[in-house]
């Protein structure tokens, strides 16, 4: 309803009245925000700006509070329409610059384009042309890469503008063309008549160089572009007033002054302010020109009253020029006026252009600290990347290292390992060869002994078969003693069989017995060698043995290189429920915490833990050691 | 006039050489006196022969007996070879435990016994019957040393 153009402006504002106190109830949630927007726009349609302006504060402080970003963008950009609607430059530089650092900081080019269009346009009309051109090509980067026709037009059109006020014709005339080739691409909604807008701007530009001829070709294609007229009344009513001017320049006075009041007619009802003025005065100078002093006056004064009406200081000058020409009795007033509000225009021009800068220089600081941070923070992290990668590097050689390490020790060990394989084969090989032996033996004890005695017995027992006397009884009984003796022999043989195994019961006890007497040899120390026949050495694992033998290797060096002892003890011992092996010295000795774990020990202690042991080390400086290896059976 | 004959016995088992003793007691008691000498090694085998102040009519050589190295007496074998030489009259028993072809064959071709015997084959007949045999000039081998020579030539 509040947006409904037929409805009274005063109904209308009613209605929005009650929409705000509708809204205002509910949450501060992103509907809420939507709705004030409406409302925003509402008020900016009925030309309520202090409303308008009131919402989209409101509207800020909604955004900052939920944090919504794009809301508070939006909102900006209404307050900064605002301020250039109320032709407040300075503030609405500033909310437009807000804008454009928070597009900058999104990377979002083609609204920062925008913001700095709105930058150009206030600049322009403070009259910085040359800070508005420098603006325009920093917009032109922003868009590069970019297919915003739109933009690109704007910007084209503005340059051709700003260069015209600067008297550089030929660029200006070179930029107009640039952006009529962009019009022309139609890739821009026909109903903004961008083209009847930069060929009535080309007239102007042939205008000011006084060629009045090309100038009224381009006002005449201007206004012989489709629907000009219904898309774009005001510069349907700026060409009109145009061609007017140039006809009455050229002396073609046929269709005036009705060109310069169908103008001032559709600006009248826009209430374009700046058109107004420029009718007026166009047709005081007509009426000048033809001598109608009266209206040339009341022309003149009507331009002057609006322009002062509205607060439209640039334009009371061309006012008071056309006054002080057609009241020539007042010049001299109308001058000094001219002169002074010339003066504080300048001045306030300066004024505005060290505002501006102060606002782009301190954000500039800003930015540049910003930037020094955020050097500080590459530099540190580049530093810390380095001490990583530093790191990470080091690890790895490091990891690589043991690895190597770790490697080799296996292979050795391996070796270390296969050797004692060898050492037990060869071993089972020797023990063989004493089994052979001892079978060879048995053989002989049943083949010479028991063989011949039974062979004997059964001889003797034949011959007494053919006597029965009492003589051949008592001699068969001897012979019946003599199968007892070859029984028991029997048995002692069989016996001797069963222990064989035990004579030769192990080769880890032969192996070990051979290394100590080696180590004998060897070793400075006296070597005292005890194995509890009790330990079933068969029933334990070769690793295990081998372990066994790798310790006692591996202690005996350590002994020989470094105890100096006199006594060496090894015993193994079977225990309850393992076996025990105790190695004892008592030479110098050593710190065991002290000493970082020496190979030699951590090897040991390795090699029974893998077969499920442990081991104790027990030694005092100057006062022996004592190594107990326990392994669980 | 009985036929004396002199009877060398070397085995490591008295026992065995008692057994040789009964069974010969009995033999043609009317015909002939067996004088016995009795060694029970090597060594004592060697010695009775270099010794002895009779040629041996037989001998009963036992092949596994204690060595004699000073005179390279490994076996009964030796003193076999021994008799050869001293007393080529002399008829040689072999008597062994061991059944090996290789070793009989070996036996043969030096020593050429007049009686080979495994002792399993033995009996108290047996040994009777083999020394008849051998005093009549005859050879005797016993049962299996026969099927050993047998298998041989098949």
């Amino acid at each position: 309803m509040a947006n409904n153009d037929s409805i009274s402006l005063g109904r209308r504002k009613v209605y929005t009245k009650k929409a705000i106190a509708v809204i205002s109830k509910r949450e501060n949630d992103s509907l809420r925000r939507v709705n004030y927007f409406k409302v925003a726009n509402r008020y900016y349609n009925m030309n309520e700006m202090e409303d308008y302006k009131k919402t989209s504060f409101l509207l800020v402080q909604n955004s900052i509070e939920a944090k919504d970003t794009i809301s508070l963008v939006k909102a900006y950009g209404y307050i900064s329409d605002y301020y250039v609607s109320k032709n407040i430059s300075d503030s609405a530089y500033i909310y437009n610059f807000e804008l454009q650092k928070i597009y900058t900081l999104l990377k979002d080019n083609v609204n920062v384009a925008k913001c700095l269009l709105n930058k150009a346009i206030l600049q322009h009309n403070e009259g910085d042309f040359l800070g508005c051109e420098r603006t325009v090509f920093t917009m032109l980067k922003k868009l590069r890469n970019k297919n915003n026709y739109e933009m690109r037009y704007e910007a084209y059109n503005f340059l051709g503008i700003v260069y015209a006020e600067l008297a550089e014709y030929k660029l200006s005339k070179e930029y107009y063309e640039k952006a009529l080739e962009i019009v022309n691409m139609k890739q821009i909604s026909m109903k903004y008549q961008l083209k009847a807008t930069t060929l009535n701007n080309l007239g102007i530009l042939y205008r000011k160089q006084k060629k009045d001829k090309q100038a009224l070709n381009f006002f005449n294609s201007a206004i012989a572009e489709n629907n000009l007229y219904n898309d774009m009344p005001n510069i349907y009513a700026m060409v009109k007033d145009n061609i007017g001017y140039s006809k009455f320049k050229l002396g073609n006075h046929n269709e005036l002054p009705n060109l310069f009041f169908e103008a001032l007619k559709i600006r009248d009802s826009l209430n374009i302010t700046e058109g107004i003025i420029l009718s007026n005065i166009h047709l005081s100078e007509y009426y000048a020109f033809k001598k109608d002093t009266l209206k040339a006056i009341e022309h003149a004064n009507n331009a002057y009253k609006v322009a002062k009406d509205n607060n439209e200081v640039r334009d009371v000058l061309p006012a008071l020029k056309q006054l002080s020409n057609v009241e020539p009795k007042k010049a001299l007033q109308y001058s000094v006026e001219y002169y002074k509000i010339d003066d504080s225009l300048k001045l306030a021009e300066r004024k505005i252009k060290n505002k501006f800068s102060r606002i782009e220089y301190e954000t500039e600081e800003l930015v540049l600290e910003k930037d020094k941070l955020i050097e500080q923070r590459k530099t540190l992290i580049y530093i810390g990347l380095g001490i990583i990668l530093l790191g990470v590097f080091v690890y790895v050689i490091r990891t690589q290292a043991a690895r190597n390490r770790e490697l080799q020790l296996l292979q050795e060990q391996q070796q270390a390992n296969e050797e004692i394989y060898q050492l037990m084969l060869t071993q089972q090989d020797k023990i063989e060869e004493v089994r052979q032996l001892e079978k060879k033996r048995i053989a002989q004890d049943l083949h010479d002994g028991i063989l011949g005695k039974l062979f004997g017995t059964r001889l003797n027992l034949g011959i007494l078969n053919n006597s029965n006397d009492e003589e051949a009884a008592e001699s068969r009984n001897g012979y019946i003693e003599q199968l007892k003796t070859i029984e028991q022999e029997i048995r002692e043989i069989s016996h001797d069989l069963n222990s064989e195994k035990t004579a030769i019961f192990n080769n880890f006890v032969l192996m070990v017995s051979n290394f100590i007497e080696n180590q004998q040899s060897v070793c400075k120390a006296e070597i005292h060698f005890t194995m509890d026949p009790l330990i079933d050495w068969n029933g334990i694992d070769n690793m295990a043995k081998i372990n066994f033998y790798r310790i006692l290797q591996e202690a005996f060096q350590n002994i020989n290189k470094y105890a100096e002892a006199k006594n060496v003890f090894v015993t193994f011992a079977k225990l309850n429920s393992s076996i025990e092996l105790q190695i004892k010295d008592d030479g110098l000795g050593f710190n065991y915490l002290k000493k970082k774990k020496g190979i030699g020990l951590s090897n040991m202690n390795t090699r029974i833990t893998s077969s499920g042991g442990t081991m104790t080390v027990a030694s005092e400086v100057g006062k022996g050691a004592l190594l107990t290896f326990e392994l669980p059976v | 006039m009985k036929q004396i004959i002199q009877l060398l016995m070397v085995d490591d088992h008295p026992f065995i050489l008692q057994a040789y003793k009964n069974t010969l007691n009995g033999f043609k008691k009317e015909e002939y006196e067996i004088v016995t000498t009795d060694a029970v090694s090597g060594e004592t085998g060697y010695n009775a022969i270099a010794n002895s102040l009779v040629d041996f009519d037989v001998a009963f050589l036992d092949i596994s007996i204690p060595s004699y190295p000073d005179k390279d007496i490994e076996s009964g074998v030796d003193l076999a070879l021994l008799l050869r030489e001293k007393m080529p009259n002399c008829k040689i028993f072999l008597l062994t435990m061991h059944t090996e072809k290789l070793k009989f064959n070996y036996f043969f071709d030096t020593i050429k016994p007049e009686g080979l015997i495994v002792k399993n084959d033995l009996t108290f007949e047996e040994l009777i019957f083999a020394f008849e045999k051998v005093l009549s000039g005859e050879n005797y081998l016993s049962e299996t040393v026969i099927k050993m020579i047998d298998n041989q030539n098949q």
